[in-house]
């Protein structure tokens, strides 16, 4: 065993990654550019890895390293999140550790030629034989890439060797069963990340240190005190480009069985015993196992499918999904996705989970609401002439917001000032952006950073991805049977009628975010 | 009847907000932060620190209060006013308010009780000296027992063992030094260094430091870092330090065995170059300024175990030295 760093001061150091090298299958792709060498730069701008580090780029393009390099500078200087200056010294140094090699990924030549340059850069550049390695191609690439490597021996070597998987881990249940086998036949079930950026988004991360770090609302957060959440995450946008993928995907798939549970299964899971990956991660996957599954008829009442059609939105025609490009015009795909979930444990029996996904919705933004109970006898009266509380007003209202602007409101009802007793709805908020003027990392950016430290607590585990799939599995099984009357929503409004149909059924409203 | 009451500014203040409140109808409301108490102690020649913390409100939003030790004033004066911002893209002002009071140096004890009335209750009390004669005056001790932390720069101070004697000697309050803060990037590197197995092996041979440094005596982050080295390595390290033609500070630093060798040394700009091994790197290696390093020492507001060990290891060092 080696021997501890003498050196490290916890206090004041950030987490330090070891020595290694990172390999990107996909290198070439739209993912790699938009995200992953940002995320990288940025992290060595924040002095966050080590002398050495080592990208080793992978796709089918041959190019040399210096092309590749130069790419990936374009790519950086376009797509930096930070508020720093692009900084030449530094891209220098960082890009001496950018290397490429062309191949594709049905070649096992491919892979021999990887595990080459890695044995390579161990040597020049003292990484210890430590390889993350990240698939960034097309999701129907996953199980031969870990194949081909399997067969070359690159999860072997003289360090660790760990996978990132991305989104999405098969496209339903048995699929993502038989991807988990593949993976699994390689790596180890403890050197698989699987990704889900919305886990590392800094309010995600918040929701525990709120719950667990405080004392208030614990005591508070479950069926005794909490009416119903609701969990919305609504894009302003349309495909942007994204037609073949998510004609395929739909709303239900691309966000509720992966994000939208996660959130969820943080929100409401219950505190861990110890605050390290395993056992954040159990507690995650039993909430997640707990959700109730809906039979045929639960899913005619507890989730909705909409798809927008045309509209104009302040003076501009928006088309409606059907008349996107590369999209087909009888197209069944649901750009909208609502359902209701309800937990079956002692904590949360009876109380509805409601969440909600779509695209062309009024505005962007994502938000979980925790509704409390009213007050057991109202004081103030509600209706009629003298109301003394404003018809509809929103209050008891817990929100988390995840974007655009992060940060937690309080609403409740205070004294209008002067005569009288009148009351009205105020806001108690915190926001991340102003409380703390700092740059919080990018999702990417955590996330990269937690799989090279080789702490796993915000990546998802083999049983919550299936634990997942098999929550949404009725609702995919009914749908793909059925066959709807779209578009149900126009373009700019908050989705289909019959998803505030499904609210009132257990007497509730959506909130608008 | 004392001239600056605490009730009075307190009131004050409260105007300031509801002033603020108001606004001028483009503002769309102001919030307000604060997460501590956080004191500067300064001279009346050395007052340019509201860009330090304007930068730091962000960050660390505190009710701030400025303590002017001014000579030429006849008695106790204070006014109060609000640090505001408009983050970019959003329609509300941040805001946080400071109190500034000016007091010829004599009567700096009549102003604890003042300090004492505008904490912000159940919130941490820092303080941040920029008058080195502070700790001469009688009156230093009154104001010990207000504050949870005290931080300090040795930076350029002619005497680094009387120095640092002195900061040993203060009483039940936490100390920080920011010459120490200085070197977080030095002994960062350092760490990083060794997370390689590679380099970790080199340790149990490594026998010897120099550290190079510019300016007419050795500084005190010199010292820190030599007792910080030594103590990480069991103090079986013999060090050294070598005046070089350079900016006053650590210029340099290498740690050495027989056959191997980490040095880090400050290029011109803000890099530095890292050797260890056959391993060459450039670094960014920014110089902090005070914003930058009081905004590290405010998120510690507990025990900095390694720096209380390397003041006690900085202060034999210098007395030998």
């Amino acid at each position: 065993m080696s021997q501890a760093n003498p050196f490290q001061d916890a206090l004041r150091f950030e987490r330090s990654v070891p020595p290694c090298a990172m390999v990107i299958f996909g290198a070439n792709g739209d993912l790699t550019r938009r995200k992953l060498l940002p995320a990288l730069y940025q992290l060595a701008h924040d002095r966050r890895l080590p002398a050495g580090f080592t990208v080793l780029g992978n796709s089918r393009t041959a190019m040399p390293d210096d092309a590749f390099r130069d790419k990936m500078k374009e790519a950086v200087q376009k797509n930096t999140e930070g508020d720093s200056p692009f900084d030449e010294e530094l891209w220098k140094d960082f890009a001496s550790g950018l290397f490429y090699v062309a191949g594709d990924i049905s070649d096992a030549a491919t892979y021999n030629t990887i595990r080459e340059r890695l044995e390579e850069v161990e040597r020049t550049r003292h990484n210890g034989g430590n390889v993350l390695y990240y698939l960034s191609t097309q999701p129907s690439q996953y199980g031969p890439v870990v194949q081909g490597m399997g067969k070359a021996g690159l999860q072997n070597g003289n360090g660790w060797r760990r996978l990132v998987v991305e989104k999405p881990f098969g496209h339903d249940l048995e699929s993502a069963r038989v991807l988990n086998q593949t993976i699994q036949t390689v790596f180890p079930e403890n050197d698989i990340y699987r990704i889900d950026h919305y886990l590392g988004k800094e309010t995600v991360q918040n929701v525990q240190a709120f719950r667990f770090g405080n004392g208030i609302f614990e005591p508070l957060w479950n069926r005794r005190y909490v009416n119903n959440v609701q969990i919305t995450a609504a894009e302003s946008i349309g495909l942007e480009g994204r037609g073949g993928y998510y004609q395929e995907a739909g709303a239900l798939r691309d966000m509720i069985q992966n994000h939208l549970l996660q959130v969820m299964s943080t929100v409401a899971m219950e505190p861990p015993a110890l605050f390290e990956p395993n056992a954040v991660r159990d507690e995650r996957a039993k909430l997640l196992r707990s959700v109730r599954i809906m039979t045929p008829d639960d899913v005619l009442q507890n989730a909705v499918a909409g798809q927008y059609g045309p509209a104009n939105i302040g003076g501009t025609d928006v088309p409606g999904f059907r008349q996107e490009e590369g999209v087909d015009p009888n197209s069944q795909t649901d750009t909208y996705a609502a359902a209701t979930f309800f937990v079956d444990n002692w904590r949360w029996a009876g109380v509805p989970f409601y969440i909600r996904t779509g695209k062309r919705l009024p505005k962007r933004v994502t938000d979980i609401a925790i509704r409390f109970n009213d007050a057991p006898l109202s004081l103030f009266r509600r209706d009629g002439e003298g109301a003394q509380v404003p018809p509809g007003a929103q209050a008891n209202l817990l929100i988390l917001r995840i974007q655009p602007e992060e940060g937690i409101s309080l609403r409740f009802l205070s004294k209008h000032p002067g005569e009288g007793m009148h009351l009205r709805p105020v806001s108690m908020d915190f926001n991340y952006g102003t409380s703390f003027g700092a740059r919080s990392p990018s999702a990417y950016e955590t996330l990269i950073l937690d799989a090279l430290i080789g702490d796993a607590t915000l990546y998802t585990r083999q049983d919550m991805v299936e634990a997942s799939w098999k929550a949404v599995a009725p609702i995919q099984e009914l749908w793909s049977n059925s066959k709807f009357e779209f578009p149900n929503y126009a373009a700019g409004t908050w989705g289909p009628k019959a998803s505030d149909e499904m609210l009132a059924r257990h007497g509730h409203e959506w909130r608008v975010p | 009847m004392p001239l600056v009451e605490p009730q009075k500014l307190l009131k004050e203040l409260s105007e300031l907000w509801v002033g603020l409140g108001k606004g001028d109808g483009a503002s769309q409301g102001v919030l307000r932060a604060c997460a501590m108490t956080f004191i500067v102690v300064t001279e009346a020649e050395n007052t340019d620190i509201g860009e330090t913390l304007a930068a730091l409100m962000p960050e660390h939003p505190s009710r701030a209060i400025v303590v002017i030790l001014d000579p030429k004033a006849e008695d106790v004066s204070a006014r109060v006013f609000a640090q505001c911002w408009m983050p970019f893209g959003r329609r509300q002002q941040i805001c946080c308010e400071e109190v500034e009071i000016t007091t010829p140096p004599g009567k700096l004890k009549d102003i604890a009780n003042v300090i004492l009335g505008l904490t912000v209750p159940d919130l941490p009390v820092v303080m941040w000296s920029r008058c080195p004669s502070l700790f001469d005056l009688p009156e230093f001790s009154r104001l010990l027992p207000l504050i949870d932390k005290l931080i300090v720069d040795s930076n350029g101070v002619e005497d680094p063992s009387g120095f640092l004697q002195r900061l040993v000697a203060i009483p039940e309050v936490l100390v920080a030094d920011l010459a120490w803060t200085r070197l977080t990037r030095w002994r960062e590197t350092v760490a990083n260094v060794f997370e390689n197995p590679e380099f970790r092996g080199q340790l149990p041979a490594i026998h010897e430091l120099v550290v190079d440094f510019g300016g007419d005596v050795p500084p005190t982050r010199g010292y820190y870092l030599a007792a910080w080295i030594s103590a990480c390595l069991g103090g079986k390290i013999q060090s050294s330090m070598h005046h070089v033609e350079a900016e006053a500070g650590i210029h340099a630093m290498a740690l050495k065995n027989g056959g191997f060798q980490m040095s880090l040394e400050l290029l011109d700009g803000s890099q530095a170059e890292l050797r260890a091994g056959t391993l060459v790197a450039r670094l960014v290696f920014q110089r902090p300024n005070d914003y930058m390093l009081l905004r590290e020492e405010l998120k510690i507001l507990g025990h900095d175990r390694a720096y209380e060990s390397a003041l006690a290891g900085a202060l034999d060092m210098s007395k030998t030295s």
